[in-house]
């Protein structure tokens, strides 16, 4: 079999040779996907010359049919002989694919920019702004009082609840008591109802717990930002030349820059071009008398490092909170971030599986919540930048995704 | 006729010495250069030992029981002394120069007037067969030779036979095992270190005891007898290798090879010195055999390798 | 029972090829425990198993097996305690020696050998009986020499061999690692089998993580001459090999994490 894709105004034509049997239905889907990462969300199949079609075959075809209709994306089959035709008709696969059968070409012509978003390009990367609510802030307050590396204490600990409205990121643990969470207390990330977090056990993986129906998840939380309010812009992202990416802090620059405030809260779907981080490997509620978890050798009893760029090709959930005003400064959750003078910024990332995500306007909540439908987090970091010389690892950087952003009000007091 | 006999007589006694070879090159695969030094002191023990009026038979057990000492020793040094299993052998072949010529006072010890196998051998078939000479195949033949003759083939049998029976004891088995693969014989419980000076004593008892018999029958023990003995040993293997094929390790198979190996070269010895061979140049000669059957069998498989497309080494 | 006692082996000391193979291994396995060990190359996870079997001495430590001191016996002595297979299938046995006297070589495993016939016919039949159900057909021919055998059968023979007379340990040194997939397989099944029969106690080397989550009852995990992980019981019963990988990932993460990221990090951590 063989695919040749020809890029068209509208949408990608990939054309079909030769047999699509169970040897090559996995190749065909994995084509598309591939496809689909690149954003190409219309996708139509050039059946001239396709001369056999297994039931294998159809399903990968249905499979791909699926997946883009799930990202509001467009497949079809063109061009399709008697043979193919008869076959999908008689299948009954014939009302869930289309069968365009006239040759209708480069026809409903490219009407470009179907919306309002305004798009610009810098550094590579293709930007597209969407004004969701002029007026929406956040308002972000503390959870917790927990200084890193002093000795926990349960006063410190907060109870919050983690809704869908609100973004939240911190140290924590789900449990009732202190008691029960000293020994697994670990980062979190929440938005939209969703929360992720990694029990500081040394779990491999992150555990999750989502709002459903009328239960809202709660954390206790050593520390942490929790921000409620509305999202005021949404950014779409995208590489406009090969081998671009968009590192962390020029994220964070678009997002000041879509807000037009110094000071934002913000939520992240993009594919990993790497990350860099670290996470907690050991409960902070486990602290003791003679441990001294901030000095080196052992920093590593408590905390992991990446050690390499990590997660390339995974889909990320970013959440966090960055200031440029420096009045976020004083706030003890939102260290300085190296690259930039004067910026301040402290960012959680998820990493699920690879799913794309549609083109366009897309709301936050869907997103997220679809995010954590499709497969469980398989990580989570605290994003650092590692600028050493030569050996560094450089900051976190992504391909293309979405980022939901509102101006941001830092509060120092709970209520 | 009468050389035909002496080359059988002498073939088989230098074939004790190759078996003894044979445990150390082909089983202990331990390149033993004592030989060269245990077969002359199993020659001088005995002599001196005939010449003080000793048991001929008992000479003999001497000569082998000298060999095996210098076998232990060579084992020892190279074992608990860490010496390389070359300079081992030449450190005691070299110190058993010394102590050969201690042994017997001077550099040769004729043994006319004692009484040795030979004089045991022909007094036997006297008794049976009162004549001075035998006629075989119409050829007179003198009964003391073919008394030594037939003596000797009835000591090599034996010992081939007690040979073959030790390989397949379960020290014996152990031995070989230590040999061909000392690891795994550690693996099962026994210490391949005094497998190794076991095999050696027993490989240089064996040559002792040539030397014991070749002594009795040349009727004199000389300090320079044993030069290129191992070398000797080594034509005598190779060759019998080429007789049985190489491939055979049945034990069995492995000593027949050896014997007549030895008897075949020695045959072959003397014909090319009553062609004309200068005896001086008996050692080259051997030395180039030796050489010549290391070497080939690799051109030959490389050359194989080229002609048949790479499958000439297949199996190996 | 063996036990181990915080057993150190330097090799090479004073060069500059010095490795310190191992820095301090202390583990106890239980009688009937079949543990493996994994680990990178260079963790030291093959020395241990040679620090058991007595192929060098230790530096320091202790190490007991069934009620023994065995740190400063020989290698040859401690085989009468343990049963021994190779990574590489030519090792365990003398290629020109022929079955049946390999075999026997290993039935008097740890006694004395005399200068009785090391094969009979009771001894003989006994060979045939218990190679029979290994059906690979090698009941026919005992008097074969064993290096006309393939690779996996004579790994086969070896693990025989091995625990022909039940040994307290056996050691295991990546035993399938040199063998095609298929013959792999087999031997891994079949060390199974004797192993649960037995009820041996016994220490494999693999590198396969597929073998150390499927085979045994323990996963003792080395790098860099220690043992990081140590995972028996209910966490072993739900192990997988992600969980393996990860572990090696975190331990080679914690390589990568020095006092100049710690110096990177720690200001940005909060």
């Amino acid at each position: 079999m063989n695919i040749t894709p020809i890029q068209k105004k509208a949408w990608l034509e990939l054309k079909v040779e030769g047999r699509l049997d169970a040897s090559w239905a996995e190749h065909f889907f994995s084509t598309v996907a591939a496809h689909m990462r690149e954003g190409r969300h219309d996708i139509r199949v050039d059946a001239t010359e396709l001369n056999y079609l297994s039931s294998a075959g159809m399903r990968s075809l249905l499979r791909a049919h699926r997946e883009l209709a799930a990202v509001s994306g467009q497949f079809a089959i063109i061009r399709a002989s008697e043979f193919v035709i008869r076959t999908l008709s008689m299948s009954g696969f014939d009302s869930l694919l289309k069968l365009d059968l006239a040759d209708q070409d480069d026809a409903p012509e490219a009407d470009e920019s179907e919306d309002k978003g305004a798009g610009w390009t810098s550094k590579g990367i293709r930007f597209e702004k969407f004004a969701i609510d002029p007026d929406a802030r956040m308002e972000v307050r503390p959870a917790g009082r927990w200084i890193p590396w002093a000795r926990l204490d349960a006063a410190e600990c907060e109870k919050i609840p983690l809704g869908r409205d609100c973004i939240a990121i911190g140290t924590g643990a789900s449990a009732e008591s202190f008691e029960e969470a000293k020994d697994r207390m670990g980062d979190f990330a929440s938005a939209a109802g969703c929360t992720a977090w990694l029990p500081g056990t040394g779990a491999d993986s992150p555990d999750y717990i989502l709002q459903e129906g009328r239960f809202v998840p709660e954390l206790l939380a050593a520390n942490g930002l929790r921000a409620v309010g509305g999202i005021s812009s949404l950014l779409r992202f995208s590489p406009a030349e090969e081998g671009a990416s968009l590192e962390l802090s020029t994220l964070i620059e678009s997002a000041f820059a879509a807000t037009g405030a110094t000071s934002v809260a913000f939520v992240a779907i993009a594919e990993v071009d790497g990350l860099v981080g670290v996470s907690l490997t050991r409960s902070p509620g486990l602290i003791g008398e003679n441990d001294k978890p901030a000095e080196f050798p052992e920093l590593r009893e408590w905390m992991s490092f990446c050690g390499e760029r990590v997660h390339s090709g995974k889909q990320a959930l970013l959440v966090g909170f960055a200031d440029a005003s420096r009045s976020g400064l004083s706030q003890p959750l939102l260290p300085a971030l190296p690259s930039r003078n004067g910026w301040a910024a402290h960012v959680h990332a998820a990493v699920f599986p690879f799913h794309p995500l549609p083109n366009g306007e897309i709301y936050m909540s869907d997103c997220v919540a679809q995010l954590f439908a499709g497969a469980e987090p398989s990580a989570l970091l605290h994003l650092v930048e590692d600028a050493r010389p030569t050996l560094g690892l450089g900051a976190s950087s992504f391909l293309r995704g979405a980022c939901w952003c509102a101006p941001a009000t830092f509060h120092s007091e709970a209520r | 006729m009468t050389l035909v006999i002496g080359a059988f007589t002498m073939g088989l006694i230098l074939s004790l010495l190759a078996l003894g070879v044979l445990i150390s090159f082909r089983i202990l695969r331990f390149c033993d250069i004592t030989v060269d030094g245990s077969i002359t002191l199993g020659a001088s023990a005995t002599a001196v030992l005939l010449v003080s009026g000793c048991n001929p038979w008992l000479a003999t057990l001497g000569g082998m029981g000298a060999g095996m000492i210098a076998g232990f020793a060579t084992g020892l040094l190279h074992t608990h002394f860490k010496i390389e299993e070359l300079l081992s052998g030449i450190l005691v072949m070299t110190a058993l120069y010394s102590i050969n010529l201690r042994v017997m006072g001077r550099s040769n010890v004729p043994m006319l007037n004692s009484e040795s196998i030979s004089d045991w051998a022909e007094a036997m078939l006297l008794k049976s067969n009162p004549t001075e000479k035998i006629s075989i195949l119409g050829w007179p033949v003198p009964v003391r030779d073919l008394a030594m003759l037939l003596t000797v083939a009835a000591l090599v049998a034996f010992i081939g036979l007690l040979l073959n029976l030790f390989l397949k004891t379960s020290i014996g088995t152990a031995v070989r095992a230590a040999g061909e693969n000392p690891q795994m014989i550690r693996a099962q419980g026994v210490d391949n270190r005094w497998m190794q000076v076991f095999g050696l004593a027993v490989s240089n008892g064996l040559v002792g005891l040539s030397g014991a018999v070749l002594a009795q029958y040349q009727g004199f023990a000389d300090v320079q007898m044993g030069i290129g003995m191992m070398v000797w040993g080594l034509a005598s293997i190779i060759i019998g290798e080429a007789l049985v094929g190489k491939s055979t390790r049945s034990t069995g198979m492995m000593i027949c090879g050896a014997l007549m190996g030895t008897v075949l070269f020695r045959l072959l010895i003397a014909i090319a010195l009553r062609w004309g061979l200068d005896p001086n140049d008996l050692k080259l000669v051997t030395a180039l055999f030796v050489f010549a059957a290391l070497v080939l069998p690799r051109w030959a498989g490389k050359i194989g390798r080229k002609v048949f497309g790479g499958r000439g080494n297949a199996g190996a | 029972m063996l036990e181990l006692n915080n057993v150190k082996k330097t090799f090479f000391p004073g060069t500059p090829n010095e490795v310190q193979a191992l820095r301090g291994i202390s583990m106890k396995l239980e009688d009937g425990c079949f543990a493996a060990i994994i680990g990178t190359n260079g963790s030291g996870k093959s020395t241990s198993l040679n620090a058991v079997a007595g192929s060098f001495m230790v530096d320091s430590g202790q190490i007991h097996l069934d009620g023994h001191d065995i740190t400063k016996w020989p290698e040859y002595r401690r085989a009468s305690l343990i049963g021994r297979v190779f990574q590489n299938p030519f090792a365990g046995t003398a290629a020109e020696m022929t079955i049946a006297e390999n075999i026997v070589l290993s039935m008097r495993r740890g006694k004395t050998r005399g200068l009785g016939l090391a094969l009979n016919r009771r001894i003989r039949e006994e060979i045939k009986e218990r190679i029979r159900p290994l059906n690979m057909g090698l009941e026919t021919r005992i008097d074969n020499p064993i290096g006309t055998l393939s690779g996996g059968q004579r790994q086969a023979l070896t693990l025989l061999m091995a625990t022909w007379l039940r040994p307290k340990l056996l050691l295991l040194d990546e035993h399938t690692a040199a063998l095609d997939p298929k013959s792999a397989a087999q031997v891994a099944v079949l060390t199974k089998e004797i192993i649960e029969r037995e009820k041996l106690t016994a220490l494999m080397v693999t590198h396969s993580m597929q073998q150390a989550v499927q085979l045994p009852h323990r996963i003792i995990m080395m790098h860099k001459g220690q043992i990081v992980e140590d995972i028996y019981g209910e966490r072993k019963a739900r192990v997988k090999v992600a969980d393996l990988m990860n572990a090696f990932d975190r331990v080679r993460r914690r390589d990568l994490f020095d006092a100049s990221v710690a110096e990177q990090v720690l200001p940005q951590f909060a």
